[in-house]
C-alpha cells in the first residue's frame, strides 16, 4: 500500500511519498519519512520491504558521501542512479533487495532529472513516475495534467490532485504524505500533507 | 652498510629510506625519457625510443605511449614488462568505474587508484616494486586537461610540464625555463621536441627514435588521443628546427 511518485518541473524535481509504516493490519506510525536526502542536491524516495528499504538506501547514501569525501567532487545524478542500479543488479541473483526507488537530482550543467529504479534493477530516466498501488491513480492523473516545464505551483497542485485520488480511491489509502523538492538551491523538505495527525500523549 | 636493508621491500633503513623503491627509480633513470606538457587546448606527450630497428612494426605497436581509456593516455619510462601489467590494471580500473557509474573515470581518480596499487608493493607482500614511472595525460569534465606524474613509490603529482626517464632532471629544468602558462598545443609540441633533442644522448634526432602523442578535444566535444605518424613527425622535427631538412635526392 506504499506509494512513491515524482516528477520533473521547470528547474526542479520533486518526490512525494506516503508516510505510513505498516505491518500486516497494524499501522505502526504515520509519519515515517521515506524520502531520503541523499546529498546536497539529490533525493531518494524509496518504498519496499521494511528492513531492506532503510538498509539499502542508507548504504547508497553512505557510498555517495564516501565518494565525495574521497574525491572532492559530488557524483552526478546519473552516476548515482547507475551506481544504485548496479548495486541492486549485483545483489539480485544472490541476496536481492526488495526496494523500489525514485532518484531525483539537480546538476548544474544539466538541470533537474528523475530516475526510476525498480527492485530488479531496471533503470529509466523519466519525467514522471510512480510506484505502489497508488501509482495506478498517480500515473493517470499525471498523464492527464503533466506537461514539461511546469512551475512549482502547478506541480504542487498536480501532486495534491494525485494525493486526493489516492486518498479517495485506494481501499487502504495511506493518510499522510511528505513532499520534497530539489533545485539549484539544494534538496529539502517542501511540505507534509496530513489528514491524520499522530495524537500527542493525553495529559494525565 | 645499507646491504642489510636492501633485500626486503617491506622494511625501512635506519635513515628512514626504502632502498628497493630507490633502486627501482635508478632503473628508470637508465630508461628512455618521456616528456609531458600541459597546454591550454590539450596535453602533449613525447617519448624517446630505445629500441629502434627498421624491422619494428611501428604502426601496430607503440613503445612509450599507451591509451588507457578514450579520454586518458600515458607515457612510460622504465621496465616495459612491469609497465604492461600496470597499464592493464589501469585499463581495468577505468572500465570498472564506467561499469558502475556509466561515466568516464575522472583522471586524478584513476591515477590515485593506480598509485594505490603501486604503494601496496612497497609495504606488504614481499614483492619488489614496479620499475616504472608514468606520465598520465587526460581530460575530464571536472578539471579539463590534466597531466600527472607517478613513480614506483606510489607518489603522484599534477604537473604543468614534467619529464621522466634518462636525464629527467636536465629536461625538467629546461622545461621550467621555457614553459609559459598559456602555451598552445602546437607550441608545446615544439617545446617538447626541443627539450628532448637536447637531453637525448643520440647525436641526430629522427622520427624513428621518437613517439609523439596528443590529447585534445574534437569540435564534437569528444576527447581524442592521437599518435603522430612518422612522416608527420619528421615534418614537425624540421619545423621546430630540431633537424635539418633532408636534401632532395635525385
Amino acid at each position: 500500500m506504499e506509494c512513491v511518485f515524482g516528477l520533473v518541473g521547470d528547474g526542479f524535481a520533486l518526490i512525494a511519498a506516503d508516510t505510513s509504516a505498516v505491518h500486516s493490519i497494524l499501522v505502526h506510525k504515520s509519519n515515517e519519512d521515506k524520502v531520503m536526502i541523499l546529498d546536497s542536491h539529490k533525493l531518494l524516495g524509496a518504498s519496499g520491504e521494511g528492513g531492506d528499504r532503510v538498509q539499502f538506501t542508507e548504504f547508497i547514501q553512505k557510498n555517495v558521501h564516501l565518494y565525495q569525501f574521497r574525491n572532492g567532487i559530488p557524483l552526478t545524478t546519473a552516476a548515482a542512479a547507475n551506481f544504485t542500479r548496479g548495486e541492486l543488479a549485483i545483489a539480485l541473483r544472490k541476496n536481492p533487495n526488495f526496494v523500489n526507488i525514485l532518484l531525483a537530482g539537480y546538476d548544474k550543467d544539466i538541470g533537474p532529472s528523475l530516475y526510476y529504479i525498480d527492485y530488479i534493477a531496471t533503470l529509466h530516466k523519466i519525467e514522471k513516475g510512480a510506484f505502489g498501488y497508488g501509482s495506478y491513480f498517480a500515473l493517470s492523473m499525471m498523464d492527464r495534467h503533466y506537461h514539461s516545464g511546469m512551475s512549482l505551483e502547478e506541480a504542487i497542485d498536480l501532486v495534491d490532485k494525485c494525493i486526493m485520488e489516492i486518498r479517495s480511491r485506494l481501499v487502504v489509502a495511506p493518510p499522510n504524505f511528505v513532499i520534497k523538492i530539489v533545485d539549484k538551491d539544494g534538496a529539502r523538505e517542501y511540505a507534509w500533507r496530513e489528514s491524520v495527525k499522530d495524537a500527542g500523549v493525553a495529559a494525565a | 652498510m645499507s646491504r642489510r636493508y636492501d633485500s626486503r621491500t617491506t622494511i625501512f633503513s635506519p635513515e628512514g629510506r626504502l632502498y628497493q623503491v630507490e633502486y627501482a627509480m635508478e632503473a628508470i633513470g637508465n630508461a628512455g625519457s618521456a616528456i609531458g606538457i600541459l597546454a591550454t587546448d590539450g596535453v602533449v606527450l613525447v617519448g624517446e625510443k630505445k629500441v629502434t630497428s627498421k624491422l619494428l612494426q611501428t604502426s601496430k605497436s607503440t613503445e612509450k605511449m599507451y591509451k588507457i581509456d578514450d579520454h586518458l593516455a600515458c607515457a612510460v619510462a622504465g621496465i616495459m614488462s612491469d609497465a604492461n601489467i600496470l597499464i592493464n590494471t589501469a585499463r581495468v580500473q577505468a572500465q570498472r568505474y564506467t561499469f558502475s557509474y556509466q561515466e568516464p573515470m575522472p583522471v586524478e581518480q584513476l591515477v590515485q587508484s593506480l598509485c594505490d596499487t603501486k604503494q601496496g608493493y612497497t609495504q606488504f607482500g614481499g614483492l619488489r616494486p614496479f620499475g616504472v614511472s608514468f606520465l598520465f595525460a587526460g581530460w575530464d569534465k571536472n578539471f579539463g586537461f590534466q597531466l600527472y606524474m607517478s613513480d614506483p613509490s606510489g607518489n603522484y603529482g599534477g604537473w604543468k610540464a614534467a619529464a621522466i626517464g634518462a636525464n629527467n632532471q636536465a629536461a625538467q629544468s629546461m622545461l621550467k625555463q621555457d614553459y609559459k602558462e598559456d602555451i598552445t598545443r602546437e607550441e608545446a609540441v615544439a617545446l617538447a621536441l626541443k627539450v628532448l633533442s637536447k637531453t637525448m644522448d643520440s647525436t641526430s634526432l629522427t622520427a624513428e627514435k621518437l613517439e609523439l602523442a596528443e590529447i585534445f578535444l574534437l569540435p564534437s566535444g569528444d576527447v581524442k588521443y592521437q599518435v603522430c605518424l612518422p612522416e608527420a613527425l619528421s615534418k614537425l622535427l624540421v619545423k621546430s628546427g630540431v633537424t635539418q631538412p633532408t636534401p632532395e635526392s635525385s
